[in-house]
């Protein structure tokens, strides 16, 4: 997509992943009017730091498509868990609570590894549960740049090999059966997620509180990294990193299928997780 | 009370009159809306929400829109007012009268005066 600014892009993937329930046509007039709007807005060339306050004023998709559902918008009313600079001490004391409640004697049903070794084949692999995958395109190009700009993946993971075709969740393959520019961001964002996700509830069921934490780690930074231009107010991290220790577990199935990876809350709960 | 909760909650009912009013003085684009209704006050929450706006009003056919090339190329929505949108405006114009004189007038009244009503 010629002549857009790069967080535009990520915006739009960002509401396209956000805007999967809205039903056609609304769903497609209402981001043509906002790729329009923010193509005059914020031109190709605007410096970065102007281009997030305009996205800013903008107001994040949430808050859109809340507006488009006609209930108020649902702000967090908690402190942040990080701010754009992420605090260790915060994070140590968020680990330390998510931790405390997934290590609950009663919450496990699961017979954890003592080690807390990966016995399990890995659910982000190459060849992932979902739809079939293709390795062409501006989708893919996108996801491969992506993926070799984000930290690893959690041990025993590894990148999917291609994009899915006509992934849900509102990423709409192109008349060549090609995802959008700007998907293969979203979709590699939310591997990432869908990864170190299943990485914890591992962790935590096999009671590995240093993986635990690496992954609570990961996962805020990625927060910090991916949600942070664009909304402020942390919602997802507020949502699922803070004070829950349930809301990692809630949060994953959907944060996979985002990857195009499905059956990821069937397969957890096979092996007891 | 929480004064941007307030805020918020009072720019959520009058934002769209305050559209057919904008729209009352011509054709306007979702950027110029937006524009305005700023420079009238921040009468949005935040800028984009201006369009799910738009939609519910078009959708109570108050308003109409059209796509036009402009700029050397550059496709804009233009909305505009319809008859049924005017009517609505009007009838707006007479209830938030009635109610802002209400409030006003409760408003105005010194402090001590209100608590000891």
């Amino acid at each position: 997509m010629p002549d857009i600014h790069h967080l535009v892009e990520r915006y739009l993937g960002h509401f396209d992943a956000a805007s999967s329930a809205l039903p056609e046509p609304r769903r497609t007039a209402l981001r043509e009017e906002i790729a329009n709007h923010l193509s005059e807005l914020v031109p190709a060339g605007t410096h970065d730091d102007d281009a997030r306050l305009a996205l800013l004023e903008f107001g994040g998709p949430e808050e859109i498509l809340g507006q488009e559902a006609g209930a108020p918008v649902a702000r967090a009313t908690r402190p942040k868990i990080i701010g754009v600079v992420a605090v260790g001490v915060t994070i140590v004391a968020v680990v330390a609570s998510i931790w405390l409640g997934v290590a609950a004697p009663d919450e496990q049903s699961a017979s954890p590894s003592p080690s807390g070794s990966h016995s399990e084949p890995a659910l982000v692999r190459s060849d992932p549960t979902g739809p079939e995958r293709v390795t062409s395109g501006p989708a893919f190009d996108d996801y491969a740049t992506e993926a070799g700009e984000l930290p690893p993946l959690p041990e025993g993971a590894s990148w999917p090999s291609g994009v899915p075709v006509g992934a849900d969740a509102g990423l709409v393959p192109d008349a060549s059966g090609v995802l959008q520019a700007g998907a293969g961001v979203v979709i590699a964002n939310f591997t990432y997620a869908c990864a170190w996700e299943i990485e914890y509830i591992e962790a935590s069921s096999a009671q590995v509180r240093e993986r635990a934490e690496a992954a609570v780690i990961a996962l805020t930074e990625w927060s910090d990294y991916f949600w942070a231009p664009i909304d402020q107010e942390h919602s997802w991290a507020v949502a699922v990193l803070d004070g829950d220790p349930h809301s990692i577990r809630s949060d994953v199935a959907t944060t996979c299928m985002q990857a195009g990876i499905h059956d990821v809350h069937n397969v957890l709960r096979e092996r007891g997780l | 009370m929480d004064s941007d909760a307030t805020a918020a909650q009072l720019r959520r009912g009058v934002a769209g009159p305050c559209i057919l009013a904008l729209l009352a003085g011509g054709p306007r684009y979702g950027l110029e809306i937006v524009k305005e209704l700023d420079a009238a006050g921040q009468l949005l929450t935040s800028q984009g929400t201006v369009y799910p706006l738009l939609g519910r009003l078009s959708d109570a056919g108050w308003v109409t829109s059209r796509w036009e090339v402009v700029d050397g190329g550059r496709p804009r929505r233009y909305y505009d007012i319809t008859e049924a949108g005017l009517n609505e405006l009007g009838t707006f114009r007479d209830e938030w009268n009635r109610f802002s004189t209400a409030v006003d007038t409760l408003l105005g009244r010194p402090i001590t005066e209100v608590a000891h009503a």
